[in-house]
């Protein structure tokens, strides 16, 4: 049989594609992707990341997922965004169990997390709608830390109290360094494009 | 440079009833494993899990839709029914040699019963395989549903 050209052929009504995808569904979009990580070598003071404000185009919310094992004492843990470290700026609430009942905590502080005791310590905190311009931003913390034992398990908020698009985030604990071989990760969510 | 993640390595959908969901040769590529379940038992128990094949060294607090909480020194965790059960378990720094494993696990059983733990590993070798039993040698049903997925960090 021979070739023939589809516009002589008598076939009028055909479209033409230029890519070799054509008929095959896009694939869904993805939308966790990993921005940048930050393992201590030694033990630091803080973790920031900054010029986040890159991403403002291609996600909506961030994520951040931490380990730590060799914490030496108790105290809390500082979310600040774009250097704002005034605690009259933030709002947290907690609810908490060691495993005898639920506690509550409320706080007029950038706190994410607190760590009971030494020992070791993981959060996944959920950064909603990160770079709009138009709302306070809202966290999310679901943590656990531990010594020996079972340890306490927490469900953090946080409010930061400003509209801006975050652009940096520094996390600390306020009476100790984070240890070496402490892993934060920081991931974008929601592609937009 | 973003990097794609959340990267599915294995699903199991069960064929037959099952007393044991395995995860083994577990590429220590990745920082923390997220394993998602839709799944449902012969007869409602606690989940049961082991790593590496070890069922010691666990210890965990939980809370649960009763408004009460508890700690064990076991590995007989969340809660499982005869009903749909959803679930997401969550390790961190899995490959890691130098610290204990920490995971937390959500459960939610056939919309009566909802539980979020958090739990610990003591040991520090890195976690090559994951397995899912439920106390008291019931089993996972037919159409049971299992996915392991791994995060770059």
């Amino acid at each position: 049989m021979g070739v023939v050209k589809l516009s002589t052929a008598g076939i009028l009504n055909f479209q033409k594609y230029s890519s070799m995808r054509a008929g095959i569904p896009l694939p869904p979009p993805k939308g966790y992707d990993l921005l940048e990580s930050q393992v201590l070598s030694s033990s630091a003071a803080s973790v920031t990341f900054s010029g986040l404000s890159q991403y403002a185009e291609d996600y909506k919310h961030l994520q951040i997922r931490y380990v730590g094992s060799g914490f030496t004492t108790y105290g809390s843990y500082v979310m600040a965004f774009n250097g704002d470290t005034t605690y009259a700026n933030y709002a947290a609430r907690n609810i908490y169990s060691a495993g005898a009942g639920l506690a509550v905590g409320i706080e007029v502080a950038p706190h994410i997390d607190y760590q009971w005791n030494g020992g070791l310590a993981s959060g996944v905190i959920d950064i909603l709608d990160a770079f709009e311009t138009s709302k306070n931003k809202v966290s999310k913390n679901l943590l656990h830390n531990t010594v020996t034992g079972a340890g306490t398990l927490m469900l953090f908020s946080h409010m930061w109290m400003n509209t801006a698009a975050i652009n940096s985030i520094t996390f600390y604990n306020i009476r100790q360094n984070l240890p070496a071989t402490f892993r934060m990760s920081i991931y974008g969510l929601g592609r937009k494009k | 440079m973003a990097t794609e993640t959340y990267i599915p390595l294995a699903t199991v959908t069960l064929t037959a009833n099952d007393t044991q969901v395995l995860f083994s040769s577990i590429p220590n590529t990745y920082k923390d494993l997220i394993i998602v379940f839709d799944a449902s038992a012969t007869s409602g128990e606690n989940m049961t899990p082991t790593i590496n094949g070890s069922s010691a060294d666990f210890s965990w607090v939980q809370v649960n839709y009763s408004n009460s909480s508890n700690v064990g020194t076991n590995n007989s965790i969340g809660s499982i029914g005869t009903g749909r059960n959803l679930g997401v378990l969550q390790f961190f720094d899995y490959s890691a040699t130098d610290k204990q494993k920490m995971f937390t696990v959500k459960t939610s059983a056939n919309a009566s019963d909802v539980r979020i733990l958090g739990c610990r590993w003591a040991q520090t070798a890195a976690i090559s395989s994951i397995g899912l039993s439920i106390r008291l040698g019931y089993s996972w049903t037919t159409g049971s549903k299992f996915s392991l997925y791994g995060t770059h960090g």
